[in-house]
């Protein structure tokens, strides 16, 4: 009991051990000292110790929401420009205009529902297809004065003038193809003055002039559909270098060129499907 | 006689020792009054039942499926020819497989679909009856908000469900979807990457799966333990009566007569659960669900695109011309914060629908417009509306709503006041009565007409 620690030049009060002044000191006796050397004021540390856990608290919070926020918005994929893409037939040969407009006159004139075929090819992400569309002479009949049929459209590439690709993605609320399709003369009974011959949507009946950049014959779509720029080397192999200044964004994408990965600058499968069945509403 | 005693006596101990080491008789909802025991009372419970039917449906058919947009030409489990032009993805592949060669799976999948309608037309008749009969007034407000969004939640687990099996025709009802929300100002940007992720088909079926598996169904389990928690907290809501003051309390006998939870409650659930299942299986096996074409598939046209019949009003919405995104999305939303908060625009007391003309009539309002234009999109899905027929086939909706239930009104406060006036010539003997006190004492509606 009288030993006590040994307590050396860390003594409070001069010599002598001051463990034994306190251990027979009354109860309370160290509070006092403490209070003697100034008062706490326990409102103003509780308000501190709030503070400090509310801002750990929030620190961490906030960290973990600010994460969780960046964790599910992953890098969006895309493409930095338009790439200069040769298109290709689906055995493998390059398309060319002979190919696509050679066929035309007859391709276009003798449309039998069940057997004519779209082309269809990716560009310029692996998720926005277009269509390729021969629309010479899209009524069928011979150009004349009278009947210009659909020759030197805007964009239009060919010896007419008349081979265009339009994004096949809705500008309404984004149905693709072959919910959006293309519908040769004498698929549809609907006609728009002499215009047999038209985009359709069924998804809301958006209806879209293939002679007239995609502009919008019906609604509800306000916008026209995007164009793909079109090209020609001097053997006729058909690529395709970008979309039209007017052009806006593939629907589904807020930018043309981001949302997937691009279709690469060599080549591009230009796929076929048969022509879907009017579904126009009489 | 000995066996039964020796029995009894084993199955004492053994439910004895469990419930020492359990409390398991404190996890019963608990007991209910007696006339509660009608299907009318009970509408929220055969919803919980649907939600656990799919919960273990859906548990099932994750076994098989397969989240992925990916093609493989060279196996075709779906038995799609080799080298097709357009192979199918895996998603609708794995879809293929669980209809036309998992044992049973074409049945289970069925249920799943058919369960999810069921599940969403329970919920709407809950919905309803709750709003007819006054079930979100003081004190069971929280109860109504956490149900509404609970229906968020459910439409939600519809929307992502639709695209998984990757057919063309849910893959552009999922795509209009989107692109609703997309095409709002500030909004759309804003939210675009948290729904597509970076774009591709891939990121956009991992985050549908994600929720629809996970995500969603946790929030559901969440909200559906508060609702059913508040629910115990306030017991089951009296009926309701034309106390001119407040709810009918219940009487003496029916509060004294409770039910306990264990068996009679947990067996009169069982029977109409069973009896859900056996339709749902009956119906599943009658009409199995066909598989539309999958996503890529150039050559078969999707036909109409549509959405399941729950969101097809939205859906015919966005047909009327002149209708925008914003519009859209804005009516949605607008009729959403009106349910959420109804229990704080509906401030009277009474319960009785013939006492709150006013929200019967919005209320009614709402259900026939959701009907009309059900009806409207499932007959000319994707036919565009001019703005004058829309509202010469909507308007009268409300109007005839209106006049009806203004007419019915009128006719209860004058049959009230009549009756009023003959209890006050009876009790004044032979003091003939000039007229009603006063209109306020009069009026149902106690001085709030």
């Amino acid at each position: 009991m009288n030993g006590g620690l040994p307590c050396g030049t860390s003594c409070p009060r001069g010599g002598g051990s001051g463990f034994e002044d306190l251990r027979s000191a009354p109860v309370g006796y160290v509070r006092r000292v403490a209070a003697v050397e100034g008062e706490v004021d326990e409102t103003r540390r509780n308000l501190l110790k709030l503070a400090a856990i509310a801002g750990l608290l929030g620190v961490g919070v906030g960290g973990a929401v600010g994460g969780a926020l960046q964790y599910v918005r992953p890098p969006v994929v895309g493409i930095s420009s338009y790439p200069r893409t040769q298109l290709f037939d689906v055995d493998g040969s390059p398309l060319t205009l002979a190919k696509v407009g050679g066929v035309s006159p007859t391709y276009m004139g003798e449309y039998s529902v069940a057997t004519a075929d779209l082309y269809l090819f990716n560009y310029p992400l692996q998720n926005e297809p277009n269509f390729l569309l021969n629309l010479y002479p899209a009524n069928g009949l011979a150009p004349s004065p009278s009947n210009p049929g659909a020759t030197n459209v805007p964009g239009g590439i060919g010896d007419h003038g008349s081979i265009v690709a339009y994004s096949a993605i809705c500008q309404h609320l984004g149905c693709p193809a072959p919910a959006l399709s293309f519908y040769p003369p004498g698929t549809c009974p609907k006609t728009f003055g002499s215009l047999s011959f038209y985009i359709h949507c069924s998804c809301h009946g958006s209806t879209y002039d293939v002679t007239n950049a995609a502009s919008n014959l019906t609604g509800p779509a306000v916008l026209p559909l995007p164009q793909v720029v079109l090209e020609a080397d001097a053997s006729g192999n058909i690529y395709a270098t970008g979309m039209t200044p007017s052009s806006p964004p593939v629907n589904g994408h807020l930018n043309t060129l981001q949302g997937d990965y691009g279709v690469g600058s060599t080549s591009q499968l230009a796929g076929e499907s048969p022509v879907i069945l009017c579904d126009f509403p009489t | 006689m000995e066996f039964g005693r020796w029995y009894n006596r084993n199955l004492n101990r053994i439910w004895g020792f469990i419930e020492d080491r359990t409390s398991m008789r404190r996890w019963a909802v608990r007991p209910q009054p007696e006339f509660s025991f009608k299907p009318s009372y009970w509408t929220g419970a055969f919803v919980a039942i649907a939600f656990l039917y799919q919960a273990v449906s859906g548990a099932l058919l994750l076994l098989y499926y397969q989240p992925s947009t990916a093609t493989n030409a060279t196996y075709t489990p779906c038995g799609q020819p080799i080298g097709t032009l357009s192979p199918a993805p895996a998603a609708w592949c794995s879809t293929y497989y669980i209809i036309h060669s998992v044992p049973m799976g074409s049945l289970l999948l069925s249920t799943h679909l058919y369960g999810a309608y069921a599940m969403i037309f329970l919920m709407v008749v809950h919905l309803f009856r709750g709003y007819y009969l006054g079930a979100y007034k003081a004190p069971r407000e929280f109860s109504w908000m956490v149900g509404t969004l609970l229906l968020v939640l459910t439409l939600g687990m519809g929307f992502t469900g639709y695209l998984l099996p990757y057919t063309q025709l849910s893959y552009n009802a999922t795509n209009v979807g989107l692109v609703l929300a997309l095409r709002l100002p500030t909004l759309g940007p804003l939210l675009g990457p948290f729904l597509l992720g970076d774009g591709t088909s891939q990121s956009l079926l991992s985050r549908m799966f994600a929720a629809h598996v996970l995500l969603l169904p946790l929030g559901i389990a969440a909200l559906l333990y508060a609702h059913i928690a508040l629910f115990e907290s306030h017991g089951i809501a009296p009926p309701t009566s034309s106390d001119p003051l407040q709810r009918r309390r219940f009487t003496d006998r029916e509060g004294k007569s409770h039910v306990p939870f264990m068996p009679h409650i947990l067996l009169y659930l069982a029977k109409w659960g069973l009896l859900y299942l056996g339709i749902l299986f009956g119906m599943a096996a009658l009409w199995p669900w066909n598989l539309p074409t999958y996503v890529g598939n150039l050559s078969v046209s999707p036909g109409v695109t549509e959405p399941d019949w729950y969101f097809l009003w939205l859906f015919k919405l966005v047909d009327f011309q002149g209708v925008t995104p914003v519009i859209a999305v804005g009516a949605a939303t607008a009729i959403l914060l009106f349910l959420l908060f109804v229990p704080f625009l509906d401030r009277s007391k009474r319960t009785h629908p013939r006492d709150r003309p006013v929200f019967v009539w919005i209320g009614t309002s709402l259900l026939s417009f959701f009907i009309v234009m059900t009806v409207w999109g499932g007959e000319t899905p994707g036919v565009e509306i001019a703005p004058a027929l829309a509202v010469q086939t909507l308007a009268p909706i409300f109007l005839v709503n209106a006049v009806a239930i203004g007419l019915f009104h009128r006719r209860y406060i004058r049959t009230y006041r009549r009756r009023l006036a003959a209890r006050d010539l009876a009790s004044s003997g032979s003091r003939v009565p000039v007229a009603p006190r006063s209109p306020s004492s009069t009026h149902p509606r106690g001085g709030r007409p």
